[in-house]
């Protein structure tokens, strides 16, 4: 029986395991960022809580330039494929 | 001129594939999003099919060869490639009629390893490459996604649980739109490559085109074409396993199977690693309910989805065999795979007429969420 060591690349598979990892968690989490601050960044600019409503503006604006990078990148994947 | 007749055919019989390849993927792209109410049906499918085509333009950086590593490619022949091809639309249907999405790649595979080992036996099938290529990832995939996705909807959970649910709703049925056209411009641009690749392996055959020459652009046009009419067709019994079946998911559900499986795709695409998108949204959405509760899920129509899996590529290849194996009863010319497309075309015509005549759509609209 030949061990899977020699079948399959166990180096690539780990990076992939990895990268997967990341990718898929951290576009769950930056898109929750994006809703999560923008909510809250309305919310209080309601009650005229404009320090807070900025702050959470900024977060949801971080999430959201990260969500469309992950978009860029995953368009550059396909185009490079 | 029996070469330029299987050459027709086997363009033909891929473009088929390609069709079938369409909706039977359809329910990847659209299921979370139509069952959560992100769009409506006919509109997810729209906006589907549109990106389906778009993507199919976007690399043309076609293989010119069909399970490579997998396969003998010095002994392949198109009669063995229309065999294959008819192996796995047969199983696309299959699993089309019972609801159960599964790989159409795998099938594909299966269907060519099937006439392969019906032409030449054993001693054309490369053993470590059909395990590194096929099986090992077909593994993989569900169960990295189910990890995956499951993760994500946690931590989704976590950073907006105290927030209104209208919002929040509405937010994460709009990461499930971009979400949803980032799976079907991968999917285009993935399986539409194949049916060109089909298609320009057989022109090289037949001395139509030179080794070394680019696709040409009917091959391009015809396969996006395909692969968008089948996926705006929908097939919508699969649409309601992923959408509904499995789980009753709420969006945020839905974006982190549906999202998470998007990139875990693409990221494992960077790295030359090709996982199917079908494995990976499926083993998504299983995650994504079994995080928020384990009984969820509905482990019966998860176990169904599997053994589809596991019977894909057996299947199909049984299928590839027996076509490779009537084929050559007529011989080593093109009135083997003429019959067999005829009898192809009129069993597919004979079922199409009776349900017309039934009074009953090709397709069952979905009921939505």
């Amino acid at each position: 029986m030949i061990p899977l060591a020699e079948i399959v690349d166990v180096n690539q598979l780990l990076r992939v395991v990895v990268a997967a990892l990341i990718a898929g968690i951290g576009i769950s989490i930056a898109f929750s960022l994006v809703i999560f601050g923008f909510t809250r960044a309305g919310e209080h600019r309601d009650q005229t809580r404009r320090a807070s409503a900025g702050a959470h503006a900024l977060l949801g604006g971080l999430g959201l330039a990260v969500c469309l990078g992950a978009i860029a990148f995953g368009i550059t994947v396909m185009l490079s494929k | 001129m029996g070469n330029d007749i299987i050459l027709v055919i086997v363009v033909a019989t891929a473009l088929a594939f390609d069709f079938t390849n369409g909706f039977h993927d359809t329910a990847n792209v659209v299921a979370t999003t139509i069952s959560t109410r992100a769009l409506p049906p006919r509109v997810a499918v729209g906006i589907a099919a549109i990106l389906n085509f778009v993507g199919a333009f976007l690399s043309l950086k076609v293989a010119g060869t069909i399970a490579k590593d997998i396969v003998d490619q010095q002994v392949i022949t198109t009669t063995i490639v229309f065999a294959g091809l008819v192996g796995a639309i047969v199983w696309n249907l299959v699993t089309w009629y019972f609801g159960l999405p599964s790989s159409s790649s795998h099938a594909l595979v299966g269907g060519v390893v099937g006439a392969m080992l019906a032409a030449h036996g054993t001693g054309a099938i490369q053993g470590d490459g059909l395990l590194a290529k096929v099986i090992f990832p077909a593994l993989l995939a569900p169960v990295l996604a189910f990890a995956v996705g499951g993760i994500a909807i946690l931590c989704c959970y976590r950073i907006v649980g105290r927030l209104a649910p209208g919002p929040v709703n509405r937010g994460f049925r709009l990461g499930q739109v971009l979400s949803g056209g980032m799976l079907a411009l991968a999917h285009g641009t993935n399986d539409a490559q194949k049916t060109m690749g089909v298609i320009t392996l057989a022109l090289i055959a037949n001395g139509n085109l030179g080794a070394d020459a680019s696709v040409p652009t009917w091959v391009v046009v015809s396969a996006a074409t395909a692969i968008a009419l089948g996926t705006y067709l929908g097939g919508w019994r699969i649409i309601k396993t992923m959408g509904s079946r499995i789980i009753k998911m709420d969006p945020a559900q839905g974006f982190a199977a549906q999202g998470s499986g998007a990139a875990v795709i693409l990221a494992a695409t960077h790295f030359g690693y090709p996982l199917s998108t079908t494995h990976t949204i499926s083993g998504a959405v299983m995650g994504a309910g079994a995080a928020k509760r384990l009984s969820a899920v509905r482990w019966g129509v998860a176990g169904n989805i599997v053994v589809a899996w596991v019977l894909t590529l057996p299947a199909a290849a049984i299928v590839g065999g027996l076509v490779y194996g009537i084929t050559r009863i007529f011989g080593d010319g093109a009135a083997g795979p003429v019959i067999v497309a005829a009898a192809g075309l009129a069993l597919v015509i004979g079922v199409v007429l009776r349900r017309i005549q039934r009074g009953s759509a090709i397709t069952t609209a979905a009921e939505g969420a």
